[in-house]
């Protein structure tokens, strides 16, 4: 939507960071690195980087080592009640390195670590959602409209409730078809920044119109010498470009020149929201099946605590619409204005 | 001279907006040096054939590398020890360009094949992997058994045969003067090596298979500068050098001063932390940081010294690699506690390293965290930090060889047959060197430092305050027992003439005395005169005077010792003598002198006179007379006292006739009747040898002539009276003193004599702390200003000192502040004289705020000072000592005569301070402080908001401030002789320095 025009808002909420703060037993992300024809990450690198919620910190893979090879990143969500409906790769140099996404999902663990994810339960059919060139199947081309194309990728796919899942990073050189098998880039890795999986939640209706979008630069000191002059530093500016294929969440010019500083925020009230759209149905035990504000979106980031994606209007492709971001509240407040009616407000921040 | 600021950030910095970003490098044990292969490398310094790393008889070099990059046919020079451009020299490690390590033996000629021996691994190395390369051999070329002679590990498997070529035949390399260096070989085309190292080890033997093993240390990367299981031969490191560290330059941590200067490599493998997400050299830094803290450095010009503050950095405790980062820190992969961290200010997000400013290097000492957030603390620390000199010892009792500078005067030789008096004995230049053992017929003084002429010992007479040179000195010294020593033969035989002390009249009859005291002032030119002019009187009159000596040291009973000749043979007598007998024939007079006691079988004799090898003797002294045989055994005795007098009489001053008059001395010392003029003159006396004291009455005997009574204007001069001794040692001293001189210096290659005392503290520094060569910034100046008498320093330790302790000491005595640089560069600082000062910024109004105005205080002035200096090398005393006054500014301030008077007692300055402050005050110690301290002084704070100025400003920086809105007091700011203000104190955080300044000229 042109201008940032504020329509009905959609949170991308990573289940990954969920899992991983909230289970003691850990084990919910992996690399699969047994099979010669599976690429690992280069020395160096972890790819444990890739749930950091940093994307400016990417993760190398060695692919131009291996330029026919297989990255095979699995998840194990320990159950199949999760509803998972998209993956988000940012901070990705996928057109660079030739790079494209497969995803699968499965009841056997083994079958999502496989090179192809042979014999996987499920191949869904994926959406283009942003920085998506074309899908096909399970396999999705990043947008390739730039040459540089560090891109952010955000893919939905239907829900499903699997307990592993595939994404198998594959190269296009030489190949007949999306589908078909290829090789990456014999110069440039791929690099990737951050992956989110997980359910996206959308808003009952649109934010009150007295929505509040700031921008803040919020690292400039401004200091002023006795005889009036002014001197300013600062320590940040917001968005920014490393490097071409480093650059901050949905930000996609080449450099830091060309990208919209400080840091937007929004503050929304939502109001007369039913409260079977706030609250679970029982505050005892999640109900996966359950869809409300609390259940899916306030809970699953822990409050403030883990970032999300962003969107002012859930039906936008742009790149421009969409904010990697986090809660600026520390409670969630809901004001009761009639009967099973409630107000909720809330406060996004946007994070680089 | 400010900081010079890489031209990117400079250039930034002139504008007043500006972002800035606060990096962090937590160097660890994983991290490493990288070299480009292009023009990256690491100059080790010259080495000859007596370097220590130019290893000859065997020799075993490891290392940890990795190749980043392997292309086929392409040689990575790695590591030379000797090279030079013209030929083959020394030894080179190196990867063949089908990548096998190779190890060259080179012949000291030509460049070709038959100059070398090449000893060549069997094993292909992958790209990008670490290796722990170990080269051991016994330097023998035999290529039939290249394999037993040869062996190269690569991660404790030598299962890859090593070949061999060159046709150089030699066993051992050829040595000349070459370079040492990493990852570049000159000869010729100059070759680069491209790859990472962690560490590399040189020994100077075959490292066994079980110490190999052990430093392997199961291929985990582990210091080699200590023992650890089987490992034990790290105290024979020939060179040591640890890549991981982030230092500014590559210290020979094995302590043999082939430290490296570093040229373009870099290092990597460091945590990478700032304060906002950032990629500098394609490293990205985490932007985790959360609080940066504040980098405080400051100078106390009061005391001359220089300090850093500790570092408080936050970080937010984020997922590193799949983990908390606090797990990372401490406990986990690596190390971390007490490795470097490098902080370096980034402007406007510049991308290379060296367009950021370096602004602090200090050590990780403490950590603390919760489950959000880290804090990490930061010291400053210093290359010397818990170290102590000496710490070399002897290997047989242990003892600490000592350390000396200065320039150190020995006494004239003083024997029995040529004594000197004391006076004439006044250097005080000595320094002390400890007893260590008995050696053949010599005892061993550890002196440590050689010469072949100043290794004369002395013992110290402390009744007299003397150093007397020992009689039988060897000037030359000698190398053994891991220490340079002084020798003095087993008695330690000493002797010299000491005045009288004081002289008491007991009793007097009427004679007039003048100047007693010049019978013992030093000079024996001077006199006491004992006078009479008496009219027609007779009778005697008398003056008994009792003088009184200083006890000497040593032993004070007789030493007889049988008499030797000049080919240490034992003198016999040569004829029978009766006891009446004064004369004497003996086999070989040589080593007999006048005065001398013998003992020939039981009678004590004192020689009167030698001729030829005829002694005329005064038999029977303190024992029988008694007849001796030919061929009798003579001994010497080694203890001997003989009270001297040296005097003159004139009996008839005013030319009358002296009749029958007589004077003569009574007593302890007797010069007979004399009644006629005696010319200067001196006679002896044997006493025992614990006499200190002498009785001497003078008389004068009027007797008539007829019936007329005698007149007699006459006197009695006594020049000098003096006790002559010869001492020798009842056991050897255990410290005797030495005017050897102390070190020369290192630093610049020049070899000479360290004298002064900023000299002194650059060698130590580079000699024993491991600071590099390179010379501090502002070191010129100062060593034109400081290169005088009145800086010059005599100092020594024998047992361990803190090295801090030292320098701050030598800073303080000789008046100047040496200080790291936040890039590990360093630089010396000092006042200089008010008509040669210039300032680097002029600050206006323009570019300061909360501008603070304000004096040192009252209570911190110093107007008047005691100074002791030219410390004792013997005793807990010093040697000189000046008060010195501003009479100026006490009268001024109305201070009592008694006020304000501080008392210095300078251990290490031998130079004369003045009395009154000179215009130069770099003139001496007491001109130098009391321009500091001696009158208030005008102190000025504020916060710089102008980065343009600010960013390039240090401590010890000389600024001037202009166009304020207040006036600095009843001065301006332009004040002739106070306009100068030194930077004494900077705080820098992110966009803010504050700044505190002292009025300096």
């Amino acid at each position: 939507m042109a201008n940032l025009d504020i329509r009905k808002p959609r949170f991308y909420v990573d289940l990954i960071n969920f899992l991983k703060n909230r289970d003691q037993f850990s084990g919910h992300t992996g690399i699969e690195t047994s099979s010669s024809e599976q690429i690992d990450v280069v020395s160096g690198n972890s790819v444990d980087e890739l749930y950091d919620m940093r994307p400016l910190n990417q993760v190398e893979f060695n692919t131009t080592g291996n330029t026919d090879g297989h990255i095979n990143l699995w998840f194990n969500l320990k159950a199949n009640s999760w509803k998972v409906d998209f993956i988000a790769i940012l901070n990705h140099n996928m057109h660079r390195a030739d790079a494209k996404v497969k995803v699968s999902a499965s009841e056997t663990f083994s079958e999502v670590k496989a090179v192809n994810h042979t014999n996987a339960d499920t191949s869904p059919n994926l959406i283009s959602k942003v920085g998506v060139e074309a899908v096909s199947s399970n396999f999705a081309q990043a947008d390739d409209t730039d040459s540089w194309s560090a891109g952010h990728t955000i893919i939905e796919l239907p829900r499903t409730t699997n307990t592993y899942y595939g994404i198998q990073f594959e190269g296009m050189v030489g190949q007949s078809s999306l589908t078909a098998e290829g090789t990456f880039d014999a110069t440039h890795n791929l690099k990737i920044g951050c992956i989110l999986l997980g359910q996206y939640y959308d808003m009952p209706h649109s934010p009150d119109l007295s929505v509040k979008r700031s921008i803040d630069f919020d690292g400039v000191k401004v200091q002023e010498s006795l005889g009036g002059q002014r001197f300013s530093t600062m320590t940040q500016h917001g968005r920014k470009s490393i490097v071409d294929d480093n650059k901050s969440p949905f930000h996609t010019h080449y450099n830091s020149f060309g990208a919209f500083g400080g840091r937007m925020s929004y503050d929304m009230k939502f109001s007369y929201l039913n409260s079977s759209d706030v609250m679970p149905n029982n505050y005892d035990s999640h109900d996966v099946t359950d869809e409300a504000v609390v259940e899916d979106l306030w809970n699953k980031t822990n409050g403030r605590h883990t970032p999300f994606i962003f969107t002012q209007d859930g039906t936008s492709t742009a790149y421009s619409d969409y904010l990697f971001a986090r809660f600026g509240q520390n409670k969630l407040d809901m004001t009761q204005v009639a009967p099973d009616v409630f107000n909720v407000a809330m406060r996004i921040e946007e994070e680089f | 001279m400010s900081l010079t600021l890489p031209s990117s950030y400079e250039s930034a910095s002139k504008n007043s907006n500006i972002k800035e970003n606060w990096a962090f490098q937590l160097f660890n044990s994983n991290s490493y040096l990288s070299f480009d292969g292009t023009n990256d490398y690491v100059d080790c310094g010259t080495t000859t054939g007596s370097s220590a790393v130019t290893i000859s008889d065997q020799g075993t070099f490891a290392f940890w590398i990795r190749f980043p990059t392997l292309v086929d046919g392409q040689a990575e020079a790695i590591f030379v020890n000797n090279v030079i451009e013209s030929s083959y020299s020394g030894i080179w490690i190196s990867k063949t360009g089908d990548h096998k390590i190779q190890a060259h033996m080179m012949d000291g000629s030509g460049v070709g094949s038959g100059d070398r021996e090449t000893f060549i691994s069997g094993t292909v190395l992958q790209e990008n992997v670490w290796y722990f390369i170990v080269i051991a051999s016994n330097f023998n070329h035999d290529d039939s058994a290249v394999n037993t002679n040869w062996k190269i590990y690569v991660n404790n498997d030598a299962s890859g045969n090593v070949s061999n070529s060159g046709t150089a035949s030699i066993n051992a390399p050829s040595y000349t003067t070459g370079k040492c260096e990493f990852g570049r070989v000159t000869t010729g085309t100059d070759d680069y090596g491209k790859f990472d190292i962690k560490n590399f080890a040189v020994w100077e033997l075959f490292l066994s298979p079980d110490n190999i093993t052990a430093i392997y240390n199961s291929g985990n990367y582990k210091s080699l500068l200590y023992d650890f299981g089987n490992y034990d031969q790290s105290t024979n490191l020939k060179g040591y050098w640890e890549f991981n560290n982030g230092e500014p330059f590559m210290q020979d941590l094995s302590g043999n001063l082939q430290n490296g200067t570093i040229n373009g490599s870099v290092y990597k493998g460091f945590l990478p932390l700032s304060t906002t997400n950032t990629s500098i050299d394609d490293t990205f830094y985490h932007g985790v940081v959360t609080s940066a803290g504040s980098v405080r450095d400051s100078i106390d010009l009061e005391n001359s010294k220089a300090k850093t503050s500790n570092l408080s950095v936050s970080i937010s405790n984020f997922n590193y690699k799949g983990s908390d980062i606090s797990t990372e820190l401490l406990f986990g992969t690596y190390d971390y506690f007490n490795y470097n961290v490098r902080v370096y200010s980034q402007l406007n997000d510049n991308s290379t390293i060296s367009n950021c400013l370096q602004i602090y290097q200090g050590k990780l000492t403490n950590i603390s965290h919760d489950d959000g957030s880290i804090s990490l603390n930061i010291v400053e620390t210093k290359p010397w930090d818990f170290l102590s000199i000496p710490i070399e010892k002897t290997t047989q009792k242990n003892i600490y060889i000592p350390i000396s500078y200065g320039n150190y005067t020995k006494n004239s030789a003083t024997t029995f047959a040529s004594p000197l008096f004391e006076s004439q004995l006044s250097s005080k230049a000595y320094r002390p060197v400890p007893l260590n053992k008995t050696k053949s017929d010599k005892i061993l003084y550890v002196d440590g430092n050689n010469t072949s002429n100043d290794g004369l010992l002395a013992v110290y007479e402390k009744s007299v305050d003397t150093f007397v040179p020992i009689e039988n000195g060897i000037a030359s010294n000698v190398e053994t027992d891991n220490a340079y020593h002084n020798q003095s033969d087993l008695s330690q035989l000493r002797s010299f003439k000491q005045r009288a002390e004081s002289v008491e009249v007991s009793s007097n009859t009427g004679i007039t005395i003048a100047d007693a005291e010049k019978a013992f002032d030093g000079d024996s030119n001077t006199f006491a005169n004992y006078l009479v002019n008496i009219e027609q009187q007779e009778g005697a009159v008398r003056i008994t005077l009792e003088y009184d000596f200083h006890s000497i040291s040593g032993k004070s009973s007789d030493d007889f010792k049988i008499l030797r000749d000049s080919d240490n043979l034992r003198v016999l007598t040569a004829q029978s003598r009766d006891d009446d007998d004064t004369t004497f024939n003996i086999d070989d007079a040589t080593n007999v002198t006048e005065r001398d006691v013998i003992k020939v079988d039981d009678e004590k004799m004192i020689v009167s006179s030698i001729s030829s090898n005829t002694l005329t003797v005064s038999r029977g002294f303190d024992s029988k007379k008694e007849s001796h045989d030919n061929d009798t055994l003579i001994r010497l005795n080694n203890t001997v006292t003989v009270l001297g007098l040296t005097y003159q009489v004139d009996v008839d001053k005013s030319g009358d006739d002296v009749g029958n008059n007589t004077i003569r001395t009574r007593g302890d010392i007797l010069t007979g009747f004399h009644s006629t003029d005696i010319s200067k003159r001196t006679i002896y006396t044997h006493f025992s040898n614990n006499t200190t004291s002498a009785t001497i009455q003078i008389e004068f005997d009027l007797n008539e002539i007829g019936s007329t009574p005698p007149s007699f204007d006459a006197e009695f001069r006594i020049y000098d009276i003096f006790l002559h001794t010869q001492r020798v040692s009842e056991e050897p001293e255990e410290m005797l003193y030495v005017a050897n001189d102390g070190l020369s210096e290192v630093y610049s290659g020049s070899s000479d004599l360290v004298e002064h005392g900023h000299e002194a503290l650059r060698d130590i520094l580079v000699r024993f702390a491991g600071v590099n060569t390179a010379t501090p910034d502002g070191w010129s100046d100062l060593h034109t200003d400081r290169n005088i008498n009145n800086w010059k320093i005599r100092w020594w330790a024998l047992e361990p000192k803190d090295i801090q302790v030292i320098l701050d000491k030598i800073t303080y005595e000789f008046g100047f502040i040496f200080k790291f640089r936040p890039d590990s560069t360093s630089r010396v600082v000092y006042i200089k004289q008010s008509s040669e000062l210039s300032a680097s910024q002029t600050l206006t109004h323009h570019d300061v705020k909360n501008l603070s105005i304000s004096v040192s205080g009252f209570n911190n002035i110093i107007t008047k000072m005691i100074i002791n200096y030219e410390k004792h090398p013997a005793i807990k005393e010093y040697i000189s000592n000046v008060t010195s006054s501003n009479n100026d500014v006490r009268t001024k301030y109305k201070i009592k005569s008694e006020e304000n008077i501080k008392e210095v007692k300078l251990d290490m300055n031998v130079g004369t301070p003045a009395t009154t402050a000179q215009t130069d005050p770099n003139s001496d110690f007491y001109s130098y402080y009391n321009n500091i301290i001696g009158d208030v002084k005008k102190l000025i704070s504020c916060e710089v908001v102008n980065s343009a100025k600010s960013y390039s400003m240090e401590t010890g920086d000389v600024i001037k401030f202009d166009d304020m809105p207040v006036n600095p007091f009843g001065h301006t700011w332009s004040q002739s002789g106070s306009q100068y203000y030194m930077i004494t104190s900077l705080q820098r955080s992110i966009g803010s320095v504050k700044i505190k300044c002292r009025e300096v000229g």
